[in-house]
């Protein structure tokens, strides 16, 4: 199952190229129209770079789905003998893997523009580790729920985004913390506790949603 | 030996078939028919455990499936809807690696099923890019490779040209001959034991 999904990811790389396009030209316009103002732009980086990340997410997987959907490849997932909820797990690692890692460097890359220092650059692509994960189980049970709703995705926006919305707080809290040289692992350890939450209760209710998803 | 008692369905409060009943035993062949819109894939579905059935009604060897024993159920079927379950941006050959890695079975059976069905010169052919047929004939390939006692088959025969035909009924009646179990949903005319119309 494992290796199925990795493979079929793998697949979908080249969609997955104008999201990360996409992402990439947002968080240029963006440093653009903030201006030239160091403090404003290193204050508002990890405000952007969680957004579109999440907003990345939040419109890829449920097209991603609804292709497999569409093709049957939902029907031979409950076909097999592996429970719903390690489907889930090995798409959330293959999103990690394919979707994740390429959009945190790239936006690790691309923080320069917003006159981030090394050590905050760093602490911020921890955070946006730590975050990932949870943010794709949120997509992917948003997908699942909204899969056979039409404006699925914005669906998915309007329904799960403000659940992400702790993740970004706590992104912000540790942000704080680094930049004015205080100790930022209280922050550190309710980013990690949240994120672990958010993610065992989406692959909870996703995997209850799963089947109503496949029954249409 | 599939048994199906009093399977009803409903949809949207809608009562799409009510009280089916069947006994379908070793080497014995089901047709389902029905008008467009009557509930054939619905049923299949239901049969398949893609749609849960209701406690009772469907029993797999004298045992009443349930929640428990539905997936090892599931093991013993192979069902090819309408849906083909190919990935639209594989070649062929990443299909059948698909397939290799996901029923954990080896490459030569499929390579083997593929020319039978006429597919083995597609192998590095996109799937998207196949004809409509030629994706049904690498769809029911999975006919000839994954030994399984029972098919589900919904409408297999829809949009094969005549040797595409042949060649499924010919694997049918071999499937028949190994004491294998058929359930098919068709609007043609075909040599069954039994048949349910909706």
């Amino acid at each position: 199952m494992i290796q199925r999904e990795f493979r079929i990811f793998f697949l979908s790389i080249g969609s997955l190229f104008n999201s990360f396009s996409f992402f990439a030209l947002m968080l240029f316009c963006a440093s653009m129209a903030i201006g030239p103002e160091e403090a404003i732009l290193r204050r508002t980086a990890p405000v952007f770079l969680w957004i579109l990340i999440a907003l990345t997410v939040f419109f890829s997987t449920p097209n991603l789905l609804k292709v497999e959907e569409q093709e049957g490849l939902l029907d031979e997932v409950i076909l097999q003998p592996s429970l719903p909820c390690s489907y889930l797990l090995i798409k959330i690692g293959a999103e990690c893997l394919f979707i994740g890692l390429p959009l945190i460097g790239l936006g690790a890359l691309l923080s320069s523009f917003f006159a981030l220092s090394m050590n905050e650059i760093v602490v911020l692509s921890l955070t946006l580790l730590i975050g990932f994960p949870a943010l794709s189980a949120l997509g992917i049970l948003g997908s699942l729920l909204t899969l056979h709703a039409r404006g699925g995705s914005i669906l998915l926006s309007i329904l799960i985004f403000p659940l992400s919305l702790p993740l970004l707080l706590f992104t912000i809290s540790v942000m704080e913390m680094v930049r004015l040289g205080l100790d930022s692992s209280a922050s550190f350890c309710l980013l990690t506790s949240t994120s672990i939450f958010l993610f065992i209760v989406s692959i909870g209710i996703g995997s209850w949603a799963f089947r109503f998803a496949v029954e249409g | 030996m599939l048994e199906g008692r009093n399977i009803t369905y409903t949809r949207s409060f809608l009562l799409l078939f009510s009280n089916l009943s069947f006994l379908l035993k070793q080497g014995e062949i089901l047709a389902v028919k029905g008008a467009n819109g009557a509930g054939k894939s619905t049923f299949l579905r239901i049969l398949a455990g893609l749609i849960r059935p209701l406690p009772n009604t469907l029993f797999w060897d004298g045992v009443p499936l349930s929640s428990e024993n539905l997936n090892s159920y599931q093991q013993s079927l192979l069902y090819v809807g309408h849906k083909l379950c190919l990935h639209p941006e594989a070649l062929v050959r990443d299909q059948m690696s698909i397939w290799r890695d996901l029923y954990g079975i080896s490459q030569k059976p499929i390579e083997a099923a593929l020319e039978v069905w006429g597919m083995d010169s597609f192998k590095n052919k996109k799937i998207s890019h196949l004809s409509q047929g030629q994706k049904k004939r690498l769809s029911l390939s999975r006919c000839s490779w994954l030994m399984r006692p029972l098919w589900i088959l919904d409408e297999p025969q829809a949009g094969l040209d005549q040797r595409g035909k042949d060649l499924l009924f010919h694997t049918i009646s071999q499937h028949l001959k190994k004491e294998g179990e058929i359930i098919i949903a068709t609007h043609e005319e075909i040599a069954s034991t039994g048949e349910i119309s909706l």
